[in-house]
């Protein structure tokens, strides 16, 4: 991320709620504020029953991996741990198949686009 | 019964399209979509029409329950796409944009399989014209591309229909009335190409992420709208319950969402979004029980609408800044609130967030597959759900609308994308809060495998979403404060396109780059000279256009279509 692109608000532009930090420390505390409870949502089903996607296969012994879903937490942990990995995977695909914005473009004589205007110059 | 075949009135009226004044043109555009819808509401379940072509009864309408459904989505799609392309000026796009929706009605209408063909070599002739609109170099270098996916995919659909077609005393039209089929023969596997080349089946896919971002903010709008759901309509047709969806799909939700993470340009995330989606309805498809293909194609039709909404939010971004690479941009809800806002609905949408279209579409194929037993392929959907919050849900609008200032300040979208915009993410909020009402329109009311009514609104799937939802924003928003989650840079990501664009293209390129130097030296010495000649014939000196070449493209297709015509004609006078 270069640092011209982010310049950030024009000069004398008066400053909006979401540009104080502070702001944005509020937000993030009452989001995971939120998360945790959402987290203790599942003690409802201790009380409510939960309808499981497996459940004729959850009290049979090769249920295993089926039961996971009426653990304590389970889609909670899953959400999470699924971005994780994606993510960690996603850093390692980039090292693989990441190449210059040009990389397609410049198999063609023409310029590519945006280049137009320095053709221009040297015309 | 309508008076008129559904593809009609959008199809005769497209042809006027270029002859009418701005203003008429206007009013045409919007005028036609919603005369189509009513006319296709005036159809009955169980119409049916034929009609006599070159000695063939071909069946060019057949109203059921999915074709409905279809139609019309894509009427929906047309109007709500003319309204956001008001103020487009170029006459082309908006005669070939209506013209393309006509077509994708005409191809769920189709009875049979060569009805089918004529439509699909339309949609392909018909939406070339949105990847070219931009009118730059890069844009006509990607409709080339395109239509080379296209066109290969109708001369598969074509030659199998044919094979198909063939029985002991000749071609029989009987043999292809477009019904279930199973992949037990050459014909059969040529038609699944086909829809899988429309579709975008991995590797097959590169066409959706090469052309899509390559077009403007309407022509982008109405690409993601028609093609790929007509091949989903197919394939629910054609292979509903063909174990080799399930797989296939399998690897559609998941590859994207890897690359999506990656992009820079926020058009190409919502492309690979796209076939992450698709991914979902053909695992639907897959597994063909009734609830997983009412969750297929209940999917499609909110896609068309969430997606539609989230690339009309980037295209307004596109309008107004000519670019969508996530390095450019940041800040814009400063300027553009009301963008911003849609966007918003949009991404809540695909996340599948209670009280939005996914939540009640998606779910059903992921019931469907927990009832089938498939646990890896649910494990694997559940993780496909998680990412795309991640980058249709957050990404976009994040680095689009929040993020770093980019100090940008562009005006808010004009108008008539705002009421597109406005309209689209009502109908979203509309589906996601009254699902039982929506789900009247589906081939039969989803049912669970032991009979009961399927409602999307249980007490545990409205938590367990919401926990799944809530997790996964907190693993991205975590790993953006521990400077974990990767930035932007402004680059390509090579994906199988690179088979294609380099691979295949270089080896074109030595093989027969000579040839076409020497055809293209000829053709600038055409082009230069005719201008010259206008000027002696008309007085006046005509621009040298480049829309020969893409005309010169569509007389190559129907080059071809008319060969294959004679060619069949041929078959049956032998």
């Amino acid at each position: 991320m270069s640092d011209h692109n982010h310049a950030g608000p024009p000069a004398g532009e008066a400053l909006r709620w979401l540009d104080h930090p502070e702001n944005i420390k509020r937000l993030t505390k009452g989001f995971f504020a939120l998360c945790a409870l959402t987290f203790l949502l599942d003690v409802a089903f201790f009380f409510v029953h939960k309808h499981n996607s497996f459940e004729s296969k959850i009290s049979e012994p090769e249920g295993l991996v089926q039961s996971a879903e009426s653990w304590f937490g389970f889609y909670s942990l899953y959400g999470f741990v699924a971005i994780v990995l994606l993510v960690v995977l996603s850093v390692g695909l980039r090292k693989l198949v990441m190449r210059p914005e040009d990389y397609y473009s410049r198999d063609y004589d023409e310029p590519a686009e945006g280049t137009d205007d320095q053709e221009a110059h040297h015309g | 019964m309508g008076s008129l075949h559904p593809a009609l009135p959008m199809l005769i009226g497209s042809l006027l399209l270029p002859f009418l004044g701005q203003r008429l043109r206007q009013v045409a555009l919007v005028a036609l979509p919603a005369w189509g819808l009513v006319n296709i509401l005036g159809f009955e379940l169980g119409d049916t029409a034929t009609w006599t072509f070159a000695g063939y009864e071909l069946q060019v309408l057949r109203y059921d329950a999915l074709a409905r459904l279809f139609g019309i989505l894509f009427h929906i799609a047309a109007l709500v796409g003319a309204i956001y392309a008001l103020h487009v000026k170029d006459r082309m796009q908006h005669f070939t944009g209506i013209a393309y929706a006509a077509s994708a009605v005409g191809a769920v209408m189709a009875g049979d399989l060569l009805t089918l063909f004529l439509f699909w070599e339309l949609l392909a002739v018909t939406s070339v014209f949105q990847v070219y609109a931009p009118g730059t170099a890069e844009s006509r270098r990607a409709g080339g591309r395109y239509l080379l996916a296209h066109i290969s995919s109708g001369l598969l659909l074509l030659f199998g229909a044919t094979l198909l077609g063939m029985g002991p005393n000749g071609f029989e039209m009987q043999r292809i009335a477009f019904e279930a089929m199973s992949l037990d023969s050459a014909a059969t596997w040529m038609i699944f190409g086909a829809f899988g080349i429309k579709v975008g089946f991995p590797i097959l896919h590169h066409w959706i992420v090469d052309a899509y971002p390559a077009s403007n903010a309407t022509g982008t709008l109405f690409l993601s709208a028609f093609t790929t759901k007509t091949a989903v309509y197919c394939l629910a047709r054609g292979f509903a319950g063909a174990d080799e969806l399930i797989y296939i799909g399998a690897v559609m939700c998941l590859f994207p969402i890897f690359y999506a993470v990656i992009e820079n340009d926020l058009r190409r995330v919502l492309s690979y979004s796209m076939i992450n989606q698709i991914g979902f309805m053909v695992v639907g498809i897959g597994i063909g029980t009734p609830l997983a293909i009412n969750g297929a194609v209940a999917h499609a039709f909110a896609d068309v609408i969430f997606k539609g909404l989230l690339f009309m939010s980037m295209g307004a971004v596109h309008h107004r800044l000519g670019t969508t690479k996530g390095t450019e941009l940041g800040g814009l809800y400063k300027s553009m609130p009301q963008t911003t806002f849609f966007c918003l609905i949009g991404a809540a949408s695909i996340s599948a967030v209670p009280m939005f279209s996914a939540f009640v579409t998606k779910s059903m194929i992921m019931v469907a597959a927990a009832e089938a037993d498939l646990t890896w392929l649910w494990l694997i959907l559940l993780f496909a759900s998680a990412g795309v919050l991640e980058h249709a849900g957050i990404k976009i609008p994040y680095f689009a609308f929040f993020a770093h200032d980019s100090g940008k300040r562009p005006k808010e979208a004009p108008l008539n994308m705002r009421v597109a915009m406005a309209i689209s993410s009502v109908l979203c909020v509309l589906i996601g809060c009254f699902p039982m009402v929506f789900y009247k329109l589906l081939p039969s009311m989803p049912t669970l495998a032991d009979g009961s009514a399927y409602h999307a609104y249980s007490f545990t799937h409205v938590v367990t979403q919401v926990q799944l939802l809530m997790f996964a924003a907190a693993a991205v928003f975590g790993m953006m404060l521990l400077k974990k989650y990767p930035a932007e840079v402004p680059s390509v990501n090579v994906d199988a396109d690179v088979l294609w664009r380099k691979g295949l293209a270089g080896l074109w390129r030595k093989l027969l780059g000579p040839i076409f130097q020497a055809a293209s030296n000829a053709e600038e010495a055409f082009l230069g000279w005719v201008p010259k000649q206008a000027v002696l014939v008309f007085g006046k000196r005509l621009p040298r256009m480049a829309i020969f070449q893409e005309w010169a493209a569509g007389a190559i297709v129907g080059m071809i279509t008319l060969m294959l015509a004679a060619y069949i004609a041929l078959q049956y006078l032998a």
